[in-house]
This record gives structure tokens, sequence and C-alpha cells, in this order.
């Protein structure tokens, strides 16, 4: 039986195609989609500017995790390199461009890369919250969940240079300073 | 077939979980079950590092820039999670947040695991209450950021920033090193700007959990 699932929100929709086995969602009582085709996920800006970014089941997996890893990169600052993803599917890659801007990457065989740029509400808005929509009302049977880690502290960037650390003006300084 | 789903925040589905917790057990020292949804790290001694106290106990001045009645909003929050048993009311989240070390009232003590996760708990209870006002802000932040104006033309988010330079400059030690790096009115408005998307990070699906992993980021072996 094909299934079709459609995730909207304001600029964003997710449209999820699969098959299902005949199963149900204890939940809602839907039938589980168990073999995803393909992934849609329309893009628009508030100056109506879309993108489309498609893909079968590796596209949607990279892009989840894609997602899951610059959300943790973004909340702590801690930045993994490029080798430590190696052994994942890059289909989907996101990068901070600047401060509030972020670029997300498509590549596809056979077709051209493709790029996204996002601010930080739009990121937040548009494939996170869609993903998360998915989660909550997932009647799929997804292939890899989403493992948190703790990044180890060789990832961390190096301290501030010891000049600025320096001497610390506490209680201890004034009552010195005094005598 | 073709299902429909409309936007709608995780909050029912989080608040559900968060229900019917039993008391932290002092004797056994066993951890309330809410506790439980944020995994063990691995720390020596069972005390956080430096890095989470601070980014904690900012996330929580943040909330309280947010929310003028955030300071009670936290211990009735505290009181409705069953988390009393781990942090021991107004003194007892004063001490806790007092290990800060970039507070002018520093504790001495590390802050330990199970305190940080109940303040974790009890931050991201409060942000998913304020989810809509914290969407609002995120945008008129970037709004102001692209077009340049004057910061009056967002009165929510001019009161949000200044309440929050208030509570920094009134509670931490701006004279040490670490702190006086944020002394100027950009820079931090630069850092509530920053809390705020955290904030708006934590209200989504694992949100919670994912807020608790990117603590212990780059501090763990």
């Amino acid at each position: 039986m094909t299934i079709k699932r459609q995730y909207s929100l304001p600029n964003c929709t997710l449209i999820l195609e699969g098959f299902g086995d005949g199963t149900q969602s204890q939940s809602d009582l839907r039938p589980v989609m168990s073999i995803l085709t393909n992934a849609e996920c329309y893009l628009s800006d508030p100056t109506g500017k879309s993108e489309i970014i498609r893909g079968g089941k590796d596209f949607f997996e990279s892009l989840i995790t894609a997602v899951s890893h610059h959300a943790q990169e973004f909340l702590s600052g801690v930045h993994l390199p490029e080798s430590a993803l190696s052994h994942l599917n890059q289909q989907v890659q996101i990068q901070t461009v600047a401060p509030d801007r972020h670029r997300m990457t498509v590549t596809t065989e056979g077709q051209p890369e493709q790029q996204v740029e996002m601010s930080t509400v739009q990121f937040l808005i548009w494939p996170r919250r869609s993903i998360s929509l998915w989660r909550i009302r997932r009647p799929c049977r997804s292939g890899r969940l989403i493992s948190l880690q703790c990044r180890s502290a060789t990832r961390r960037r190096p301290p501030a240079p010891i000049r600025r650390c320096r001497s610390p003006l506490g209680p201890r300084d004034w009552r010195r300073r005094r005598h | 077939m073709t299902a429909r789903a409309i936007d709608s925040s995780p909050t029912s589905v989080s608040v559900s979980a968060m229900q019917a917790t039993p008391e932290f057990n002092v004797m056994t020292g066993s951890e309330p079950s809410i506790l439980a949804t944020l995994a063990d790290i691995a720390v020596p001694n069972g005390e956080c590092p430096r890095r989470t106290e601070i980014q904690i106990d900012l996330l929580l001045l943040a909330i309280e820039a947010l929310d003028l009645t955030g300071s009670e909003a936290i211990l009735v929050t505290l009181e409705e999670l069953e988390l009393l048993g781990v942090i021991r009311g107004r003194v007892g989240l004063w001490k806790v947040r007092g290990t800060n070390p970039l507070r002018r009232f520093s504790q001495r003590r590390s802050m330990t695991v199970t305190e940080a996760k109940a303040l974790v708990v009890t931050a991201c209870y409060l942000a998913r209450r304020l989810t809509v006002l914290l969407r609002q802000l995120v945008i008129e932040q970037q709004q102001w950021k692209e077009r340049g104006g004057d910061l009056s033309e967002y009165p929510r988010l001019e009161d949000y920033l200044g309440r929050f330079r208030a509570h920094y400059r009134h509670r931490m030690n701006i004279r040490r090193v670490g702190p006086s790096l944020f002394n100027s009115d950009q820079q931090l408005n630069e850092m509530a700007g920053k809390l705020l998307s955290q904030l708006l990070f934590c209200t989504g699906t694992a949100g919670m959990q994912r807020l608790w992993t990117s603590l212990f980021d780059g501090e763990i072996a």
C-alpha cells in the first residue's frame, strides 16, 4: 500500500512517500510506513523565493543526521571536523557561514549541487521543526535513530590566549593594593 | 492515503511525560524519574565542568529577563516537577546557581550532575511555556540585525535585552576577566540573543536531551 504523508509548517512542507507492511501505529492507528521511497522538502522564505530539495531514503537519513549535528554544534559551539563525519552519508551538509547564516548543501548523483542559505530562525523553523513534527507523529519506521553523544575535549577550540586570562582582580588583590 | 499535519508545539507530549515523578530520596540517593530522561555523563567526582555551571545559570538568567516573574516561576516549576528534593527551595536554588564562577557571590563547591539535570529540566519546561514569545523575539532580533534600525522600534526585544544586561551586571562580578569580556552593551546583547536561540532550540523534540548533551561537549575526555 502506498502511503504519502505531509507535514506542513509556515514556509516549509515535508512530504514523505513510501510503502506500508499492513501494520498500524499504536498511537493513532494509522498505517506504518515501513519503506521510505521519496522525501521532498519545500522551503520558501518570506520574500516568496522557494526551493525544493528531494531524494530517497539515504537523502532523508542524511538530512536528519545533518540537522541533528548542526543543532548540537549551534548549542555547544564545538565543531566536528569533516573527518569525524566521514563514515556517515554526507548527501546533505549544513555549515555556519556567518554568525546568523547557515548553508545547506545537497549533493545528489547525476545532478548539480544544490545550496540553500537560511538564517537561524529559518533553520529552526524549516528543517528542524519539520523533522521534529515528523518524529512526534511518526507512523514511520526510521532506519536509524540519532544518538546524542557528547563531543570529546579534543574537539574543543583552544582557550583564549594567556594574556587575556591572567590576573583576575579579586577581593584579595584589592586588599594587597591597599597595604 | 494522505495525512496532513499542521504545526503544533510539542508541549502536550512533553508535559504529559513530565507528570508523576517521585520525590528525591535523600536516604537512598535515587533520582526522580524525570531526571532519568537525561543521560548520565561520566564526569570526575560527579561534578559539572565550569562551562556547564556558567551556561545553565545564564539560561536561567535569560528566562528571568524574559518573564518578570521568572525567578518565582523557577521555584514553582521545581515544585510542580517534584524536584524540591534535589534543590531545596529559594536558598537551595541560590546556592546552586552560585556555583557559577562568574557570580559576585560564587560558591566554592561545584554543581552536582543531579542538580544540573534538575535545572536543565526546569529551564526547558519554562522555555516551552515561553515558546511563542521566544520565537517572536528571535524573529525581531533577526529583523533588527538585517535592517539595522533603532532598537526602540522593537520594544519587546529592547525590554528583554535591557533586563538581561541589568541582571547580568547586577549579579556577575564584572571586574573579573571572564565577565568583563562581556561588559559592553553590544556584547551583552549578542550574548542575550544567543541565549534566546538556545532556549528556542530547547523547545523542540528531544530539545532537553540535546541541550543536556551539548552542555558537556568538549568537556569530557
